[in-house]
């Protein structure tokens, strides 16, 4: 084929034009574009790590005041359970009352003749918050002794915990022994909630008059 | 008349034009080229910053991460305390100090006064419920007297005990009906009168 050298020299330069062409494509589909893409997943990337660093640099702003009252109220409650909730002894709680109330009974001067269960009791109001977590426990206590001593124990039951409610005091006087008193105390006291696997849908286990 | 032989073929010919189109192209080819490597400069520049702050962003979550879900978790174990603690206190709330009480009636007792009888009972209105359950006491005081002035020492029982009322620790103090009377005949003398007196202490809310 007979090409004129000028006609050669166009031929070049359209095939040359063809080549950038080539090229221009190759480097927007293999580079440009790319690196397009790659900007545009960074940048919602950035965005949703800038919520997330937001949301939980809000949250921490308060973080200090939330901690330490934490700190404040479980050291609290640690003192309120581990001295003042009563826990069983082997199993029982009345002997664990019995424990706790025979040497205030000696140091007051009465004597108790009988010690017995009432029973739990659900906290009133305490189911508001889907969570119970402690019951009150019941016990009557029949002692006798002098008024003061009668006095001087309950006093003494009272100070000994500052959750122990004395509930009903029945004194009656003894016909056969004027300075003596025969008294039935009930006491309650707070006492852990036992674990329910479905929540508690139970009424109350023992009697309020 | 003189002739002029042109001998140039065709292609040999220059252009009459000052701008040669070739001259032109390759000031485009170059330009385009230059322009090319700076846009790929420029966009992996951006690129870079873009991973880099990825990068720093990513370092920044990775610290903040655990101490938000630390924070949860005691912000979760605060409720729970926080429960525990009101339940507590509510329970505390409603109970009266009956020992200083005691020693407040022995006080006041006159000695023309026997008490015969001494009963302290509470009551929980709406035990089970879950709004504004309280402990109502009420103290009953039984007792005997034996002077002439027997209602007189009856009412200085009944005013001691009402100093207190005024504390606002106690509703009410009252004798009830029918309850200041004559002992029965077989125990007592003309002048022994027997007597109640209620002593409504004000309710105690769980809440």
């Amino acid at each position: 084929m007979n090409i004129s050298p000028r006609n050669r020299k166009r031929l070049i330069w359209l095939m040359t034009l063809a080549c950038i062409g080539e090229i221009l494509y190759a480097y927007m589909h293999y580079f440009v574009q790319p690196v397009r893409n790659g900007c545009e997943q960074d940048l919602d990337k950035i965005q949703a790590l800038q919520e997330k660093i937001d949301h939980a640099e809000n949250n921490l702003h308060g973080a200090d005041s939330v901690v330490k009252e934490h700190t404040v109220l479980r050291d609290e409650l640690g003192l309120a359970t581990n001295r003042f909730v009563i826990r069983p002894v082997l199993g029982s709680l009345l002997e664990s009352v019995r424990n706790l109330l025979e040497p205030i009974a000696r140091q007051s001067g009465a004597q108790i003749e009988i010690c017995s269960e009432r029973g739990r009791l659900e906290i009133p109001g305490n189911k508001k918050d889907g969570i119970v977590n402690f019951d009150r426990y019941a016990v009557d206590v029949t002692l006798v002794g002098t008024y003061r001593a009668i006095r001087e124990f309950v006093t003494a039951v009272e100070h000994s915990n500052p959750y122990a409610c004395v509930t009903d005091i029945d004194i009656q006087r003894r016909v056969d022994m004027v300075t003596h008193h025969k008294a039935i105390i009930r006491i309650e006291w707070p006492v852990f909630a036992e674990p329910t696997i479905a929540g508690r849908t139970s009424g109350p286990t023992g009697m309020d008059k | 008349m003189a002739y002029h032989i042109d001998l140039l073929l065709d292609d040999e010919r220059r252009s009459p034009s000052t701008i040669q189109i070739y001259m032109v192209l390759r000031v485009i080819v170059i330009t385009s080229v230059a322009a090319l490597i700076l846009l790929s400069f420029l966009l992996f520049l951006k690129w870079h910053d873009l991973f880099v702050q990825v990068s720093s962003m990513e370092q920044r979550w990775q610290m903040l991460s655990p101490q938000e879900d630390e924070l949860q978790r005691v912000r979760a174990d605060l409720s729970g305390v926080r429960n525990s603690t009101r339940q507590l206190h509510d329970f505390s709330q409603t109970r009266v100090l009956f020992g200083q009480d005691l020693a407040w009636l022995q006080r006041g007792v006159p000695t023309e006064i026997q008490l015969t009888s001494l009963r302290i009972t509470q009551s929980v209105n709406n035990p089970t419920g879950t709004a504004h359950a309280a402990r109502s006491y009420e103290l009953r005081l039984s007792g005997q007297v034996n002077s002439e002035d027997a209602e007189k020492d009856v009412n200085g029982l009944l005013s001691y005990m009402n100093e207190t009322a005024s504390t606002g620790r106690i509703e009410s103090v009252v004798i009830p009906p029918g309850s200041f009377r004559s002992a029965p005949a077989h125990s007592s003398t003309r002048a022994d009168r027997e007597f109640e007196v209620l002593c409504r202490y004000r309710a105690r809310s769980f809440e």
